[in-house]
Formats: structure tokens, C-alpha cells, sequence
């Protein structure tokens, strides 16, 4: 049974973004990554995922649990780190994640401390969140993802405002993860470095279509997840160009 | 209830919160010696310690708390949303529904609290400052306070309502407070629907001391009960149907 399962979404905002007919599978201790340009669609399919908006049309399951009939069950073994959605800075970093951990009973105790010092805030984690620089803030957020030890992990742009160090530690941390407790992620970021070093497989997504998906052993020789990225965007664009012209 | 809790300690974290519930217990205290020193000076007694906690009453119920109650609502809701929290709480294993009860339990608890507040700070200053302080006054004034939350959740529960067409606090509060004041003068102006307006029940816990389990009473009771039930489902709906 796959972890994440996308069956036919599609979400249509009135300025006409959105994501249309996407689907796509994710199978447990894959990390996938979702490529795709600014405004592709990217966050919307994630908060469409994590129900923070509702798709017009088809299905999102998460091992086994729709995500729209049967949320709770559906969201108890996922983390999250969407953009946009922020922590509650008149409260310390500890506290922040006492309020997340009170939505998981059957947590152990010590588990809010592990997941600081995985992230690095172990030494802030009494200091409020208004205090803290974006990088810091989104190491929190990570903690937050991870503290209920997910199966499946949803990271939008999660290494935004990190610093080279923080990046590094990150990709190290999720590497881990996925190899040595089996977590799956799914994976949005601009960062083509990343993407090669950390995952399995991804799907490009462009004006709100996937246009590519590819596994890493699915590659030609040569060919890396980047160059797969550049020759399926140009593609994009020569076919919208096809098209403009035949208008 | 996982998340009233959560609600809670957000509430009584931010400063707002405390200062306002200091100047509840305040305002009755500054208030007594005044109204004492008035009446020694021109020699009448208009209050006493027996009326004293129901003159605060009166004027809480008319103007402080539904203020307070504006505020507390407007942060839960509108204010959570425009700083982008909520969505910190929607994308853990927490229903809506759930999160929308437990923050209007929350809002319940608070009032209650607010009420209590003031209830102990009135009566000590009553006991303390005015004279005729009774036992028979202090469980009135007690039961009357408590009785008080009823409609004063109705209100609040509006409130709510009215606060998932907003995406900012400080629109929601502005809208709240006009809210209130135009249902306040329309009960004045227009007393045919005053009745439909939940600041009818301003004086709820005088109709209860006058004439306690009545017709009349009950059929207000179920009035409210009504009341919130409708503007509960309709805040849920609303809240339901919001995409961040």
C-alpha cells in the first residue's frame, strides 16, 4: 500500500492558478521531490494534501485514510512543514511544540527534547518564537514535522533561509530518516542540489500539470535529475509557444 | 478536548490577557472607596455592599465584558488566521469541529473566569468599603454573576460567528463592537425585535432574582439555547468551508 496516494486532483483558484488532474504515488522510505518553477503549483498541491485547502475534484489518501472522510486517522502519522504557516511567536520554542505534542496522547516523554536537538534548538528551545531569525524558525518547524514520529513527512521549501551549515545538517537528518527508520518524504524545493543529493525520485510540475516523473534508476546514463528538470521545462515551453502560434 | 488546553495556555500566555484580568479585579476595587467617599461627603447611600456587586454586574455585562469578549474572539479566530497559526493546529490529527469547539470552550472558560473575577473583587470591596454587606447579598450576588455567562456566551457565540468573515482581529473587533452597539440602540429605537437581539439579556440575572423558574424564563432559556445552537453551526460551517 503506498504512503501518499494523489488520485486525479485538481484545485482552481479564481485568478486561474491552481493544479489540474495531478496524480501520483509514494511508496514508503522514498524521499520524492516536486520540482517546478514559481507559481506551478507547488504549495497548492501540498495544502491540498494536508487539507488546508479543498480540491475541486479527485482523491488524496494517506496510508490508507482518505484525507477528506477520515482526516484524523489520515494525519496522525504525517509531519508537516508548509510555507506560509507559522508557530506561535509569543510562546517559546518548547511550548510551540508542547501545544503540537498535546495532539499526539500516545507520545513519550523526552521525544520534544530528541526532535530539538536533532534540528539544532536545543540551546533556544526557552527563547519565543518572535526572537528567532527564519532559519531558526524553520529548523522549529522541522521539529514540529518530525515530532510524532510520521511515516510521512511533507516538506514545502524547507530549507528557505538556512544557512549552509543548517542545509547540510538538514539533508543529513532526512537522509537518515528515510534509510534508517523508513520515513517518506515528499520533498518541494528550488534547490536542484538538493534534490540530487536527497532524492529517490520526482515530478515536475509546471502551470499546474506534472509534465516529467522520473525514479533515479529510471535516469539514462549521463543524465541527472537536472538536466531531466531543464529538458522537460523546455519542452513545456516550446509546446506553449507550438500552441500560441497555431492561436 | 485535546486542544483546549492549547487554547488555553495561548490565552493566558499573551499580555493582554493578564492586564485586562487584572483591571477586572481593579475596577471594582477602585470603584468602592469612591463611591464611599462620595456618599460619607454628601451624606446619602446609594449603594451599599449588598447592591454593590450588582451595580459592577450591570455595568460589566452592558459594557466591559461584551468588549472583553469582542477582543478575546476576534484573536481566536480572525486574529489566529491573519497571523497564519491556525494553520499551525489544522495540519496536525485535529478535526475542525474539534478545533473550533475547543476554542469556543475556551472563549467560555475565559468569560467565566472574567466573571468570577470581578464577582470576588465587588463583593470584597463591598464586605471591605460599603456598609450592609449581608450573606443573603453575597449568594445573590454570586448566583447572579454565574448566571450572567449565559447570555453573555449567546453573545459571544455570535460573535464568533460573525469573526469567520473576517481575515484580520482588528476588523473583526471593529466589526464586533459596531455590532453591539447598533443591536444596543435598535433595542431602544425598534422594541418589537429587541427581543430577537441577544442584548435583551442584559438584565437576565434580574429576571431570574424577580421571578426565578417561570414561563417566561424557561421560554427565554430555550430562546438562547436556540440561539447559540444556530450561530455555533453556522460559525462551524463557515469555518469548515475556509482554506488557508
Amino acid at each position: 500500500m503506498p504512503v501518499l496516494e494523489v488520485q486525479n486532483v485538481t484545485k482552481q483558484y479564481k485568478n486561474g492558478r491552481g493544479v489540474e488532474n495531478i496524480s501520483f504515488s509514494i511508496e514508503q522510505g522514498e524521499i520524492f521531490g516536486l520540482l517546478g518553477p514559481n507559481g506551478a503549483g507547488k504549495t497548492t498541491l501540498m495544502k491540498c494534501i494536508v487539507a488546508l485547502c479543498r480540491p475541486d475534484q479527485g482523491e488524496i489518501s494517506i496510508n490508507g485514510y482518505h484525507v477528506k472522510e477520515q482526516f484524523e486517522q489520515a494525519m496522525q502519522s504525517v509531519g508537516t512543514l508548509i510555507s506560509g504557516v507559522e508557530a506561535f511567536d509569543f510562546l517559546t520554542a518548547y511550548e510551540n511544540l508542547q501545544v503540537v505534542s498535546r495532539l499526539y496522547p500516545s507520545l513519550e516523554k523526552g521525544r520534544l527534547d530528541e526532535v530539538l536537538q536533532w534540528v539544532g534548538m536545543e540551546e533556544h528551545k526557552h527563547e519565543k518564537v518572535k526572537s528567532f531569525s527564519t532559519g531558526m524558525r524553520q529548523r522549529l518547524y522541522l521539529a514540529a514535522a518530525l515530532l510524532s514520529n510520521p511515516t510521512l513527512v511533507i516538506l514545502d521549501e524547507p530549507t528557505n533561509g538556512l544557512d549552509i551549515e543548517g542545509k547540510l545538517d538538514f539533508q543529513e537528518l532526512i537522509s537518515r530518516l528515510a534509510k534508517e527508520e523508513g520515513v517518506t518524504f515528499i520533498l518541494s524545493t528550488h534547490l536542484i542540489d538538493e534534490v540530487e543529493r536527497l532524492c529517490n525520485r520526482i515530478a515536475i510540475l509546471s502551470k499546474g500539470k506534472i509534465i516529467g516523473e522520473v525514479a533515479r534508476n529510471q535516469l539514462e546514463e549521463g543524465q541527472t535529475f537536472e538536466s531531466f528538470y531543464m529538458s522537460k521545462i523546455r519542452k513545456g515551453k516550446e509546446v506553449n509557444q507550438d500552441a500560441e502560434l497555431t492561436k | 478536548m485535546l486542544n483546549l488546553q492549547n487554547e488555553w495556555t495561548k490565552l493566558v500566555r499573551k499580555k493582554s490577557t493578564i492586564v485586562l484580568l487584572c483591571l477586572s479585579a481593579l475596577f471594582p476595587l477602585l470603584v468602592g472607596p469612591a463611591i464611599q467617599m462620595m456618599q460619607s461627603k454628601f451624606g446619602f447611600t446609594a449603594f451599599d455592599g449588598e447592591s454593590f456587586p450588582l451595580v459592577i454586574l450591570s455595568l460589566a455585562v452592558t459594557f466591559y465584558l461584551p468588549l472583553l469578549l469582542a477582543l478575546c474572539v476576534s484573536d481566536l479566530f480572525a486574529g489566529e488566521q491573519e497571523q497564519k497559526t491556525l494553520s499551525f493546529l489544522l495540519v496536525r490529527p485535529l478535526s475542525r469541529f474539534k478545533l473550533f469547539t475547543s476554542k469556543i470552550v475556551c472563549t467560555g472558560i475565559y468569560l467565566l473566569t472574567l466573571l468570577l473575577v470581578v464577582c470576588f473583587s465587588s463583593l470584597i470591596t463591598g464586605a471591605i468599603w460599603l456598609e450592609n454587606f449581608t450573606f443573603s447579598g453575597l449568594a445573590v450576588g454570586i448566583l447572579s454573576f454565574l448566571l450572567s455567562w449565559f447570555p453573555l456566551m449567546a453573545m459571544g457565540i455570535l460573535l464568533v460567528f460573525l469573526a469567520q468573515w473576517v481575515g484580520s482581529s482588528s476588523k473583526a473587533l471593529t466589526f464586533s463592537i459596531l455590532l453591539y452597539l447598533v443591536m444596543v440602540v435598535l433595542t431602544y429605537l425598534v422594541p418589537t425585535i429587541a427581543a430577537w437581539l441577544p442584548v435583551y439579556d442584559s438584565n437576565w440575572y434580574q429576571r431570574w432574582i424577580n421571578n426565578g423558574l417561570n414561563v417566561a424564563t424557561f421560554g427565554r432559556s430555550l430562546y438562547l439555547v436556540s440561539f447559540c445552537a444556530l450561530f455555533f453551526t453556522l460559525g462551524y460551517y463557515k469555518f469548515s468551508q475556509k482554506e488557508f
